[in-house]
């Protein structure tokens, strides 16, 4: 046995080494992370009561809301902080000037605006949403604690305002000045990973080894990698290493990637319904899909660096040559008439190769090009379109106002002494927690944080506190109280409970200059402020949950509003927009996507068709443009007013007249081309109109699809009513 | 100059205004900055903002108090 041991030592050591090193290396960023935040605080603590600004631990609490791992430029991103502070004293003094008698106008105003700063965090994205959350919170913060004492409102928010400043100066200058962690080197390593992991996709789909699960899931995980790689971004936007020529590739990159993607998809699609009817176009496309994958490899491993991908650019180059001369010589095995079906499918299929070859050349490239080659955005509309449901947004923000103004009647008509608390935990509740995926969970570890919290805050306060003298003392004695928050946030089971018990171990102790030690006032305010976030929890759970049906269902309906985007919008810039806002709508669902969080079918259905159909659309208006007028052939504006009526109202009649339409459409080019009058150029063109007609004829055929299925869905009720009848 | 002001009769430090134009300077700085690619030759880029920002807001604020 020990010999067995000895024998294998050395690898096994090695190993295991080498599995610790790892291991202690990513702990390593989090402790770092948890050292900082701890440092910051204390600092925010020190400058506050330094300063005699009253409540230091307002200036504790927003460090706890706003430090963030990576660090960013300090000044800049807390000015967005500051604004929404500022706007939030605002705010509350205008309210109490107007109502300094009327409690329940005030509370009502209040209410109003924390509901308004929720839908706006929770439509916006990165440092705007915190822009809106910070404003809520400030307001209510202010607002509260001096309701029944008017005159003094002024000093106390300049008071509070300078602290939440002090709070977010710190924050920025503690991430940023020691052991900064920049976001270059995480971008770096999601774009390569990224990269590779796209190229092994196209290699294992194109070699037929993926089930149908697998080739959604990995869209998903490309999905959530695309918009994980924008809000990087944005963020990494305000650091100082970033430049714009950086920039330029990150968001071409972006651009090429998703419209690689939905490419791809589309020709997968289209392969799998000629296989699907033994069309004897299938075989050849398959050949050809398999030549690609083999020039896009290198020596049958995905490429991983930069060098290796520019050498599967060349292939991919050379690949692109020869095309023609494969697609001639398939044609002629094909041995059809040129306007057969067969022929139109296996043009229909060339057609997306091309386009194929062409984006995967392009990303490509992109990915191996050195920062410096590239050129900074000058006329590119690259804009990152954002997409969230609006009514989502606006229903968070009623529920957060019914919450904070039922909460307040309660107080008012129970004269209970510490309601204002509970008032105000509401609020920051909300605007905490709404613009989460899933609210009712956040809130849920919220209140088990406020309910750890409680007990060590008191325990300190009353058992530790007492026996220290002097600032050094005070934070040794802090530290290892403060450093549980972050701790708990390294797990991502306890990740949703770290923020309430940093926030709920600062309020409670609340040190200041001048202590005072009174425990029934200390349990009632922890005891307001759990029942206030409880009263937000039990709302957001049974106030129209973001996860009920109906939020479901809104999804598809945006869905098909994206495609009438690509109907109707104005075409510059419109494909980046279309690519990137309807990824972004699936966000939430993608964000949320784990084993046991499986996404909505249908969604990511309607979602799939969407990309589908809808960019089908926008390639069948551009390549309409570039051809003359008296070319134009007829029926193509037509079709595309069905298809929109269509994606407005999915039914059967509107199902079936949208596939005549495309299908008199595709006749209007064939007998134009009849003609051969038009040149070279507008006979290439009318044949990529009519590619993409026929794709979207095929995949409204399509009886797999979940467009076919909610069609039968609406119209099986009436047929049985007519058999009913009958 | 005094050392504070009355913004709509609330008294305000005159340190908070420099402050603030302080930021506003910065930001068209750093602009300038990271466009000439002066950041690359610089080790730690926060750490110069952030003394930078010290070195002008401290000479502003004394010139203004003195």
């Amino acid at each position: 046995m020990k010999k067995a041991i000895r024998s294998h030592s050395p690898g096994h050591l090695f190993t295991l080494v080498k599995g610790v090193a790892a291991q202690a290396g990513k702990e390593a960023t989090n402790w770092l992370f948890a050292f900082k935040q701890t440092l910051a605080v204390l600092l925010a603590m020190w400058i506050s009561m330094r300063f005699e600004l009253g409540q230091p631990a307002t200036a504790m609490v927003t460090v706890y809301v706003l430090m963030h791992p990576h660090s960013g430029m300090v000044l800049t991103k807390s000015l967005y902080r500051i604004l929404g502070t500022l706007y939030g004293a605002g705010a509350c003094l205008v309210l109490l000037a107007l109502f300094p008698q009327e409690r329940v106008l005030f509370l009502l105003g209040l209410s109003l605006w924390v509901g308004f700063c929720t839908a706006g965090a929770a439509l916006n994205r990165n440092f705007r949403c915190y822009g809106f959350t910070l404003a809520g919170y400030t307001a209510a913060m202010i607002g509260l604690a001096q309701v029944n004492h008017p005159l003094s409102f002024f000093t106390y928010a300049s008071n509070r305002i300078s602290e939440v400043m002090v709070g977010i100066l710190c924050a920025g200058l503690v991430g940023d000045l020691i052991f900064p962690q920049h976001m270059g080197s995480t971008i770096v390593r999601t774009v390569r990973n990224r990269y590779t992991e796209f190229c092994g996709f196209v290699q294992a789909l194109f070699t037929g080894k993926m089930q149908h699960r697998d080739v959604e899931r990995m869209h998903l995980r490309f999905i959530h990698s695309v918009l994980t790689l924008e809000s990087l971004r944005g963020a990494s936007l305000l650091e100082t290493t970033q430049t714009p020529r950086r920039d330029a590739r990150l968001r071409r990159m972006n651009r090429d990637f998703m419209a690689a993607s939905t490419t791809l998809h589309s020709f997968n699609q289209l392969l799998k319904r000629l296989q699907k009817t033994e069309s004897p176009a299938a075989p050849g496309l398959v050949t050809l899909a398999e030549l690609l994958a083999e020039a896009i490899l290198n020596h049958g491993e995905p490429p991983h660096t930069e060098d290796e991908a520019h050498q599967s650019s060349r292939r991919i180059a050379a690949y692109n040559t020869t095309l023609d001369e494969r697609v001639a010589s398939l044609r002629n095995t094909l041995g059809t008439v040129p306007d057969s079906p067969t022929t139109l499918d296996f043009d229909t299929g060339v057609e997306l190769i091309r386009r194929l070859v062409m984006e995967i050349h392009d990303y490509t490239r992109a990915y191996a090009a050195k920062p410096e080659e590239h050129r900074p955005l000058r006329n590119e509309d690259l804009h990152f379109a954002s997409r969230t449901d609006p009514a989502v947004a606006i229903l968070n923000g009623i529920r957060a106002m019914l919450t904070l103004f039922l909460v307040s009647m309660f107080w008012i008509n129970t004269s209970w002494q510490y309601g204002n608390i509970a008032v105000m935990s509401v609020a920051i509740g909300c605007s905490l927690f709404a613009p989460a995926p899933d609210p009712t969970k956040a809130l849920k570890g919220g209140l088990l944080g406020h309910a750890i919290g409680f007990p060590a805050a008191f325990m300190f306060k009353f058992f530790v506190m007492p026996h220290l003298s002097g600032m050094g003392m005070l934070c040794a004695a802090l530290v290892p109280f403060l450093l549980v928050g972050p701790w708990l946030a390294m797990s991502p089971k306890t990740a949703n409970i770290s923020l309430a018990y940093s926030v709920m171990l600062c309020f409670m102790i609340a040190p200041t200059n001048s202590m005072l030690y009174d425990p029934m006032y200390m349990i009632n305010f922890g005891n307001a402020l759990m029942l206030g976030l409880a009263a937000a929890a039990v709302m957001f759970a049974i106030f129209l949950p973001v996860t009920s049906p109906w939020f479901k269902r809104r999804i598809p309906v945006m869905l098909r509003q994206q495609v009438l985007k690509a109907c109707a919008a104005p075409l510059s810039g419109l494909e980046h927009r279309f690519e990137s806002g309807t990824r972004d709508l699936l966000q939430k669902i993608a964000a949320g996507q784990s084993d046991q969080n499986s996404p909505d079918q249908a969604s990511l259905d309607w979602m799939f068709l969407a990309l589908e159909i809808g960019r089908a659309v926008f390639h069948l208006r551009q390549a309409s443009q570039t051809i003359p007028q008296q070319l134009q052939p007829a029926g193509i504006q037509k079709s595309i007013t069905l298809i929109q009526q269509l994606f407005r109202q999915p039914t059967a009649s509107n199902h079936a007249a949208a596939i005549a339409g495309v299908g008199d459409a595709i006749d209007a080019i064939r007998s134009q081309k009849n003609y051969e009058t038009a040149g070279q150029h507008p006979q290439r063109v009318l044949r990529q109109m009519m590619t993409s007609l026929h794709m979207m004829r095929m995949a409204l055929l399509d009886d797999e699809t979940v467009l076919a299925d909610s069609i039968n869905c609406r119209t099986a009720p009436h047929q049985g009513e007519i058999s009913y009848a009958a | 100059m005094p050392r504070e002001f009355a913004l709509l009769d609330a008294l305000v430090p005159t340190l908070l205004v420099v402050f603030i134009l302080c930021i506003g300077l910065q930001a068209v700085l750093n602009r300038l900055f990271s466009r000439l690619g002066v950041y690359r030759h610089i080790w730690h880029p926060p750490l110069f903002q952030v003394s930078l920002f010290v070195c002008m807001f401290g000479a502003f604020g004394l010139l203004i108090l003195r």
